[in-house]
């Protein structure tokens, strides 16, 4: 176990935990963007940013990916924090002002847009959630495309994304509403493609397109159910038996 | 070629060629470096050989002409030279292949040769010894010149772990810019938990104005070889990589060749010299990114991914390429250690200063008389450096800055030439080592410019995966070239400021962490460029395109250079009388300041309307 | 392709030789490179659109590289740039119309001491104006 402090407050912790996590063990919050808990952490929105102590010397660093190693001192709202936190938060404003996620981050360090930096408004921050929510499935449909400014999350080849099984997992962990999806007659459209959704026999809802179902390899009788009711359909028979 | 089973044949080998007289007997050496050949070394090196052919004095007394390495004149190309006794002649045309043979025949130069100029004389070659007076394709030459001696006493006499305690207490330092203690780096892969390692030759010199590794690769390829075999067989590697920049494919061929000759020798593969030791090199090819020059993207790019780097928390030491514990090093690094391996290091230490011993290798470029490659004693002073190698500013105009370290590097003053070249005194004032970039700047730099070039260049070379760097150097750029244009505003410089010194703080790799150095250098030695352009809309250095007028004074002698030039027909003069500009008329581009011959015209304010 | 083992690593590799002899990536080449690599299309998509020695746009036959590195723009690069846009038509990135010429800037080719650097082909050229550099390159100004 290796004690560190935040914000003048001890705790003991496993080697390896992320600064995050601890914080997060001590009620301690920290604002982030481009993590996610069910996801690899990225550190690359820099929102997260925290200073530490550490033998002597000070430095900033990116919370959600730093394993602790050793006794060190976090300050998470420190001069330096706050001013690299405000100065990232600016940039985001200046280039997604209508994101909702990052109006309130500006709204709570009290960061003003700058008309002169302002470039075309986009909902996209880049902060590649969506990529890894696709990777971790093991689907791998999209993937960050360019570079520098003009960097973009793609479909490959500027086609449909050949691979997509309309998950929308993508969807659901995008920070700001740029991935969206709309589900209308029994048919999902994302990323400009069109899916067949599949009815849960038991309780209706559209839980699933049949290209996630085939390519999870449910069993066809399991796939007649969406998930919550796949257990219970499973409890009643146990109990029957 | 055969195979050489072991030790002891490898030491036979190398001695025979040392021994079999070629180095007693005249020899032609035609620079083939990228530079001499833009310069038309190709046809040089071609009409010597013909010659030779048809002379039988030159066939009977077995004398050769080949292509070698950077001689590292590069202003002065082609270069030849002629060994054993290293003369040296610039500006070699064809039609000179004559007296050359001559010259190698008699044993007499016959005309003051450019070997004993301060060029050549204020440098310390080491690393560069050989180059220019071997052919980089062949190995033979490699070990006449004392080539993988080093191998053979590392894996005759030394342990990995003695081998690694030599390489740190020599006290290397990287040579590709970080300036970390390359020991330190090997001691801690050699004891990283882990069967497969691998080390890594970072050949992706992408600074503007640096050549260093290029010339190295080209003209002395088995010295980055032999460097890499020693550090595999310290760290317990089996496999090397050497990724090399994407713009230099004769760096490629010249690699691929060599590593093809070792394997036939038997210098790499299995069981190398009956030591039981395996190890094998690879080259990759980089696809023109400068980001990938560091260390995380350019094992990213290694494993067939973009070249986005990671955030450093752990060491590549530790998990590096494929996550296995790695060593990456600068292809100058590398080349330095069989002569450490060889002569050990209390030989490397009695060159440079405590803090930074042996020698660097520097691309000396821009405003300076002797352009080219040059390797001088760490703590050598720049102004040692600029105007005792370098030969001073061309056309005698007055010295501005010296840029040091490329985009991740700063500017320094008139009253920085003192200072020794060393990491430490570097990063103390304000720029930084880097890999070896020198580029010289007179007036007729402006100090603005330089940084918008170097924030634009970054900007376009960003992986764009973290905020700071894929925005804020937008928001750097831009502030930057409103004060170009005449559109900056005051509070502008503290506003840049602000931004790249946060910037630097959060960025995720050290393209980032770095791109501030040479907007915030030159913010503090060239603060009064800056005030000019904001609140004057001037630029005295008559760069940024209508900030300024010409001005022609008195010193003029008539030659109507300047009228010729002129694209808005703006200048008024008679042959041979003071010619004058015409304000009004004056667009402001600079194309006649440096076409006057005697220095006449200057960039002036432009009066109110 | 062939090559090459269906290796992962070999990615930018193989798409560097087809960018040589194709002059640039097209779709399905890149499907290919995706099924014989069994690599995602969307990681190679990635890769195609981040390394800048790649393009998903026909280069010219001869492409014109003028160097933007420090020593050849303070000797004059951007000039040059703009002189070699108007003259062929293009602006830098772009390829013309009959396909001939593609005009580039690139980061520094090391031939510092010849500022300003140019590339035509395969060939380096130095100090030369944006009209010697057309006829070099076999194009009217």
């Amino acid at each position: 176990m290796i004690d560190i402090t935040i914000n003048g407050k001890g705790l003991s912790v496993e080697r390896g935990v992320t600064i995050l996590e601890a914080a997060g063990e001590l009620g301690v919050r920290i604002p982030t963007l481009c993590h996610h808990e069910g996801l690899p952490p990225e550190g690359s929105c820099r929102v997260c940013t925290v200073e530490i102590e550490q033998r002597g010397g000070k430095k900033l660093v990116a919370s959600c990916m730093f394993p602790i190693t050793g006794p060190i001192a976090v300050e998470t709202e420190s001069d330096r924090a706050v001013r690299a936190r405000k100065f990232v938060i600016g940039l985001l404003l200046n280039r997604n002002p209508k994101a909702i996620a990052i109006n309130e981050l500006a709204k709570e360090y009290g960061v003003t847009p700058e008309e002169r930096f302002a470039s075309e408004p986009d909902l996209c921050i880049r902060c590649a959630r969506c990529v890894r929510a696709c990777e971790i499935n093991g689907t791998n449909a999209i993937a960050p495309a360019g570079t520098g400014f003009g960097r973009f999350v793609s479909a490959p080849y500027g086609q449909e994304p050949e691979s997509c099984v309309g998950c929308a997992s993508c969807a659901e962990v995008c920070p700001t509403g740029k991935i969206t999806y709309n589900d209308t007659d029994g048919a999902r459209r994302i990323w400009e493609k069109t899916f067949d959704l599949v009815r849960c026999a038991r309780c209706g809802a559209q839980y699933a397109t049949k290209e996630q179902i085939a390519r999870v390899g449910t069993g066809e009788e399991d796939a007649r159910f969406c998930e919550k009711c796949r257990r219970a359909v499973f409890g009643e028979r146990f109990k029957k038996s | 070629m055969k195979k050489l089973a072991g030790l002891d044949e490898l030491r036979d080998y190398r001695l025979s060629v040392t021994n079999d007289g070629s180095l007693e007997k005249p020899h032609i050496w035609v620079c083939g470096g990228t530079g001499c050949l833009a310069w038309g070394s190709a046809d040089v090196l071609a009409a010597i050989q013909e010659e030779i052919a048809s002379r039988k004095e030159a066939v009977t007394a077995g004398l050769r002409c080949e292509s070698a390495g950077c001689h590292g004149q590069c202003e002065r190309g082609p270069l030849v030279e002629i060994t054993p006794q290293k003369w040296i002649y610039h500006k070699v045309r064809p039609s000179d292949a004559g007296k050359i043979i001559d010259y190698a025949l008699r044993g007499d130069p016959a005309e003051p040769t450019a070997d004993k100029n301060s060029f050549t004389s204020g440098q310390t070659k080491r690393v560069l010894s050989r180059m220019g007076r071997m052919s980089p394709r062949s190995i033979d030459g490699y070990m006449r010149l004392g080539g993988y001696e080093a191998l053979e006493r590392a894996l005759r006499e030394m342990t990995p772990e003695e081998v690694t305690a030599a390489v740190s207490a020599s006290n290397l330092r990287g040579r590709g810019g970080g300036g970390f203690h390359a020991g330190t780096k090997w001691e801690s892969c050699r004891k990283s938990q882990g069967g497969v390692k691998y080390v890594l030759v970072n050949g992706d010199e992408g600074d503007p104005g640096a050549f260093m590794d290029r010339s190295l690769m080209e003209g002395d390829p088995h010295s980055v070889l032999e460097g890499l075999i020693i550090g595999g067989y310290a760290v317990g590697a089996a496999e090397g990589y050497i990724y090399v920049r994407n713009e230099y494919p004769q760096a490629v061929a010249n690699l691929t060749l060599a590593i093809d000759d070792a394997r036939s020798f038997g210098l790499l593969g299995e069981n190398i010299l009956g030591t039981g030791f395996n190890f094998d090199i690879h080259i990759c090819r980089g696809g023109g990114a400068f980001v990938c020059g560091e260390s995380t993207a350019l094992m990213a790019s290694v494993e067939g991914r973009p070249g986005t780097p990671r955030v450093k928390y752990i060491r590549s030491t530790e998990r590096g390429l494929w996550d296995a514990p790695t060593v990456l090093n600068n292809v100058e690094t590398w080349a330095n250690v069989p002569r450490i391996i060889l002569n050990g290091p209390e030989w490397f230490k009695q060159v440079g200063t405590e803090g930074s011993p042996g020698t660097k290798i520097f691309a000396l470029v821009g405003k300076v008389e002797n352009t080219g490659l040059v390797e001088v004693p760490m703590g050598a002073t720049l102004r040692e450096v600029i105007f005792g190698i370098g030969g001073g500013i061309k056309k005698k105009r007055p010295f501005k800055a010296v840029q040091t370290g490329g985009p991740s590097g700063g500017c320094l003053p008139e009253s920085a030439l003192e200072t020794g070249v060393d990491f430490d005194t570097l990063t103390e004032i304000g720029s930084m080592m880097g890999s070896g970039g020198m580029i010289v700047m007179d007036d007729r730099t402006c100090m603005v410019d330089v940084a918008r070039y170097f924030t634009g260049f970054l900007e376009g070379e960003s992986c764009g995966k973290c905020v700071p760097c894929r925005e804020g150097l937008v928001k750097m750029r831009k502030i930057l070239s409103d004060i170009a244009s005449g559109k900056g505003r005051p509070g502008d410089v503290e506003l840049l400021a602000d931004a790249s010194e946060t910037l630097a703080d959060t960025a995720l790799c050290g393209l980032g962490q770095s791109a501030p150095n040479p907007v915030l250098s030159t913010i503090k030695h060239f603060r009064d460029e800056y005030d000019e352009h904001i609140n004057e809309g001037f630029c005295r250095a008559g760069v940024c395109q209508g900030l300024f007028t010409a001005a022609i004074s008195d010193a003029c002698i008539g030659c109507g250079a300047c009228l010729r030039a002129c694209p808005a027909n703006a200048v008024r003069g008679e042959a041979k009388r003071l010619h004058a500009v015409d304000a009004r008329g004056c667009i402001g581009c600079g194309a006649c300041l440096d076409k006057c011959p005697v220095n006449a015209i200057k960039a002036e304010r432009r009066s109110a309307r | 392709m062939d090559a090459y083992p269906a290796n992962p690593r070999f990615l930018l590799p193989i798409l560097q030789d087809i960018q040589h002899t194709e002059r640039h990536l097209s779709t399905d080449a890149m499907k290919a490179v995706a099924r014989y690599l069994d690599v995602p299309d969307s990681k190679v998509y990635a890769v195609a659109t981040f390394y800048k020695s790649l393009s998903l746009t026909p280069k010219g036959e001869v492409e014109i590289k003028v160097c933007l590195g420090t020593a050849c723009h303070l000797r004059g690069a951007g000039e040059i740039v703009r002189g070699l846009e108007g003259a062929l038509g293009v602006k830098a990135g772009e390829t013309t119309a009959d396909g001939k010429f593609s005009l580039e800037t690139v980061n520094c080719l090391g031939a510092c001491a010849l500022a300003p650097v140019v590339m035509t082909g395969e060939t380096v050229r130095g100090g030369m104006s944006a009209a010697q550099i057309l006829e070099a390159a076999g194009a009217k100004s």
